[in-house]
């Protein structure tokens, strides 16, 4: 075998088992954006799109990367290392006040009638209604959209703020430790 | 998922509160929608099949969950999920803001529209 057809075969044999590794090799050309996830089922478009070749068949690769916390996002995204990021209507309202130099180009979604999330309650506790929520101690994140939600469900009840226990920042992150929270009886509610 | 597991009951949903709570959105920087508008486009074209593939095949799409969010694949079977549309009408929106102003939690009504551009969804999307 002559030195070139030996070239050949090795090159060959890497290039081959690389092609569905390496997107250009596979033919696979398209043009690749970084866009931010949260690891939150409230991602399944994006989860979707990735894994069922909907990006791809739109003609673009989507790469995925999870970074916490909006702030870290946008200074990411305003440096130029990711390029899609993602943020709540309440912080773009912020931002708007500063003029920071980014669109909104679509949203991912809104509650609706078979929503779950909400005010979440121990499952034998006294609180039935937003009507008998005085003194209703509740845990949450404390970002602006959970404070508003908090303040428009007492305002529903007929409640101010000073009638409720808000537990600002009090929202733990994962769904066993709320769990325990609640059986524990240390807090009666969570915004979740 | 706390439901799910008898912990708890919901006394009211987002959706009871403020009808149509808007969650969050996908944005990119003013400069990289100037230099790569053909890029966003296709973006917003994958994303808006991706609506529609989780509106029409709501159990096929749930069963990529559990490989990103780390939630046991029986809750992500259960679990709501939000009403996807791409384009919130700005009222809503609107609406929403209004009551984070009322409350203090802002000091005024800001005009959102200049945050705001659907141009680059797909036809009929918005």
């Amino acid at each position: 075998m002559s030195v070139v057809k030996k070239l050949c075969t090795i090159l060959c044999m890497i290039a081959i088992p690389c092609m569905g590794t390496f997107p250009a090799l596979a033919g696979n050309d398209l043009p690749t954006i970084t866009v931010i996830h949260s690891r939150t089922i409230d991602n399944i478009a994006l989860y979707v799109g990735v894994e069922e070749g909907l990006f791809e068949e739109a003609g673009i690769n989507v790469k995925l990367m999870y970074v916490k916390g909006e702030q870290n996002i946008l200074a990411g995204v305003l440096r130029g290392d990711i390029d899609a990021g993602e943020i709540s209507l309440s912080s773009l309202c912020k931002l708007a006040e500063k003029k920071i130099p980014i669109k909104l180009v679509s949203w991912l979604g809104h509650a609706h009638a078979k929503t779950k999330c909400g005010i979440h309650i121990g499952k034998d506790s006294k609180y039935k209604t937003l009507k008998d929520i005085k003194g209703l101690r509740i845990a949450t994140s404390g970002s602006l959209a959970a404070k508003t939600l908090v303040r428009r469900a007492a305002e529903l009840g007929g409640y101010e703020m000073k009638d409720i226990r808000p537990l600002w920042g009090g929202r733990p992150d994962n769904p066993m430790q709320h769990e325990a929270a609640l059986r524990s009886g240390g807090i009666d509610a969570f915004i979740v | 998922m706390l439901e799910a597991h008898g912990a708890s009951r919901i006394l009211a949903s987002f959706h009871d509160i403020v009808p149509h709570w808007v969650f969050t959105g996908m944005y990119f920087t003013d400069d990289f929608l100037a230099e790569n508008p053909d890029i966003v486009r296709k973006f917003l074209v994958g994303l808006v099949k991706s609506f529609d593939f989780v509106t029409n095949h709501e159990m096929e799409a749930r069963k990529h969950l559990p490989k990103y969010t780390k939630v046991p694949e029986d809750m992500c079977m259960i679990c709501a999920l939000r009403e996807l549309q791409p384009a919130e009408p700005l009222s809503r929106l609107e609406d929403q803001h209004r009551l984070m102003v009322r409350y203090g939690f802002m000091k005024e009504m800001q005009d959102i529209s200049t945050m705001i551009d659907y141009s680059y969804l797909p036809e009929g999307s918005h």
